[in-house]
């Protein structure tokens, strides 16, 4: 697929270029690719906010081209949950439990079910049964990120798609974050989308990887094939996951590394074995 | 040592709130050092900075910056002498193009036209921004539009410049940008530097690190000091050092590990001298 902003005016410009990938079903992809590169623009064809210039995408077995209507495109709404940069600036209602409900209830679900289901919604994602009757704007930053998470995952999607879901965030909130989604995806097998500038979550917790530079999607596959060669990822701006990045400067040394470790276990235990610590296990 | 903040037992405490957010806050911060404050959201590093210009009034104790004790009759005075960049590049912005945005703090304060020429365009040129002068802020990414609130800081000619999670919404291109304006005006200028910041290379740049937590002053001393306390600062909802992190799951295989901080180099020089003696 390709996409062009304001196609047919004289501002048209490129957005996507020649796309094809299929992201599976259960599966944690991560998108890459330095400000500008056209992630957010590939992330907004998953539940067709925007639709192709040229080509396909085919959300579960709705086909979207560039004659598709604008109708009846609610079921993948409620498929493909969207979680946007700073979601907490979505938040609008009086209390927690009516922003939750905000959507099902669009979707025609009864106000009290909804708030019931929201109920359920702030256990999800580890927040207090007391939050449901405070106003949103009352709870810090964090919290608020999770009410709006609440939102999309009250809709009962089968896919969740993050965009750089942790930014601004403090370190301990961070990890927080990227355990729920952990979470998601093994206890609820939810398939994942993640955008992200952090190589370390990449390396901790996807399993494919897209790359994209300058609208084109330039190379994928797993992180550790992605994160093998650090000339090309410095040619694309891209930086190594801090692992990565101490194996290579061990490598330089005189150590060995095979496969490349990824996380600091695995780069602990290959690193034990060599200088003879891992003898007393 | 000339002093550009001196704070002797600060308490506040929000209106409203069951605890306060400091208490009995001690520090002193010398003229020309950078000092980094860490501490996890809520731990009132933030509250610390609204003390230090006046945008919050001291519950009790005594704020002193640049030589004036923080009062009604001074706090005009004081937010000449303090520059604040804040975390959301976008919420700092009121000129239609950069370099009416950089001028606006100066139009304030009725600085003649020629010379708001002339200090818009040298704060311009020293964070990189010139050629961006006419453009819309809006138009910018995120790191340039913190180089241009930088620039309307350093304009007014501050003596102390406090960045409030100021790199925290970047990415990671961004951020080292920033850094490294940062780190490059320091060193020019002498300028006094408080970085309040989750980010431990940001917190590693500086001088001296304070540690915060619940409101209090629990830590501070050089990064290599505070960096050693590895355990405790995961325990505080801080990050650490990768080379700590590393140490200590090399720790865990039965392997034994200086206690002192070492960065990177350091311990692959350390891992090398265990690997070349075997």
């Amino acid at each position: 697929m390709s996409f062009t902003y304001q196609a047919g005016t004289p501002f048209a410009g490129d957005g996507l270029k020649d796309i094809t990938t299929t992201i599976r079903d259960g599966s944690y992809t991560a998108i890459i690719g330095h400000t500008g590169s056209g992630k957010s623009t590939l992330l907004q064809h998953l539940n067709a906010l925007l639709k192709p210039t040229a080509g396909t995408v085919t959300i579960g077995d709705r086909v979207i081209t560039s004659e598709t209507n604008n109708k009846n495109l609610k079921p993948i709404r409620q498929q493909v949950g969207m979680v946007f940069q700073f979601a907490e600036n979505q938040l609008f209602e009086q209390t927690v439990a009516k922003d939750i409900a905000f959507g099902p209830e669009n979707f025609g679900v009864p106000s009290a079910e909804a708030e019931k289901q929201a109920a359920a919604m702030v256990d999800l994602v580890g927040l207090p049964q007391a939050v449901l009757e405070q106003s949103p704007f009352d709870l810090s930053g964090g919290q608020m990120r999770r009410v709006a998470i609440a939102g999309v995952l009250a809709m009962k999607p089968t896919v969740l798609v993050l965009d750089e879901p942790t930014a601004g965030l403090d370190p301990a909130g961070r990890n927080d974050m990227m355990k729920m989604f952990q979470r998601l995806h093994e206890k609820q097998g939810m398939t994942i989308v993640l955008v992200t500038h952090q190589m370390d979550d990449v390396a901790d917790y996807a399993d494919h990887v897209l790359v994209m530079d300058e609208g084109h999607l330039i190379k994928e596959g797993t992180p550790r094939e992605i994160f093998q060669s650090e000339q090309w990822l410095a040619d694309h701006q891209l930086g190594l996951p801090k692992t990565a990045a101490m194996a290579r400067d061990l490598t330089k040394q005189g150590f060995h590394f095979d496969p490349l470790p990824l996380t600091t276990d695995e780069l602990a235990d290959q690193l034990a074995k060599q200088i003879g610590g891992g003898a007393h296990d | 040592m000339t002093v550009a903040i001196d704070i002797q037992h600060l308490n506040y405490r929000y209106p409203d709130a069951e605890k306060p957010a400091l208490k009995d806050v001690s520090l002193t911060i010398a003229q020309g050092e950078w000092v980094a404050i860490i501490g996890h959201n809520g731990s009132g590093k933030s509250t610390l900075a609204k003390n230090i210009n006046g945008l919050l009034a001291p519950g009790s104790g005594q704020v002193t910056v640049a030589g004036m004790p923080l009062t009604e009759e001074n706090v005009w005075k004081i937010r000449e002498k303090v520059g604040i960049v804040f975390q959301n590049p976008d919420n700092q912005f009121v000129g239609a193009t950069v370099q009416d945005d950089v001028a606006f703090g100066l139009e304030n304060r009725a600085v003649p036209r020629p010379e708001m020429v002339t200090r818009v365009h040298d704060a311009l040129a020293q964070v990189n921004m010139l050629e961006f002068a006419t453009r819309e802020p809006a138009r910018l990414s995120g790191g340039q539009k913190q180089r241009v609130a930088i620039a309307g800081i350093i304009a007014q000619r501050p003596d102390i410049i406090i960045l409030d999670e100021a790199t925290s919404m970047l990415d990671p291109a961004g951020r080292a940008e920033v850094l490294a304006l940062i780190q490059e005006l320091q060193a020019q200028s002498k300028m006094t530097v408080v970085s309040i910041t989750h980010d431990v290379d940001e917190a590693a740049s500086a001088d001296r690190v304070i540690l915060l937590n619940d409101g209090e002053v629990v830590e501070q001393g050089t990064p290599a000091e505070i960096f050693t306390h590895g355990e405790e600062l995961l325990h505080l909802g801080l990050d650490v050092p990768y080379p700590e992190r590393l140490k200590a799951a090399l720790r865990r295989r039965g392997v034994a590990m200086p206690d002192r901080y070492l960065d990177q180099e350091g311990l692959v020089k350390y891992l090398w001298t265990l690997h070349s003696t075997m």
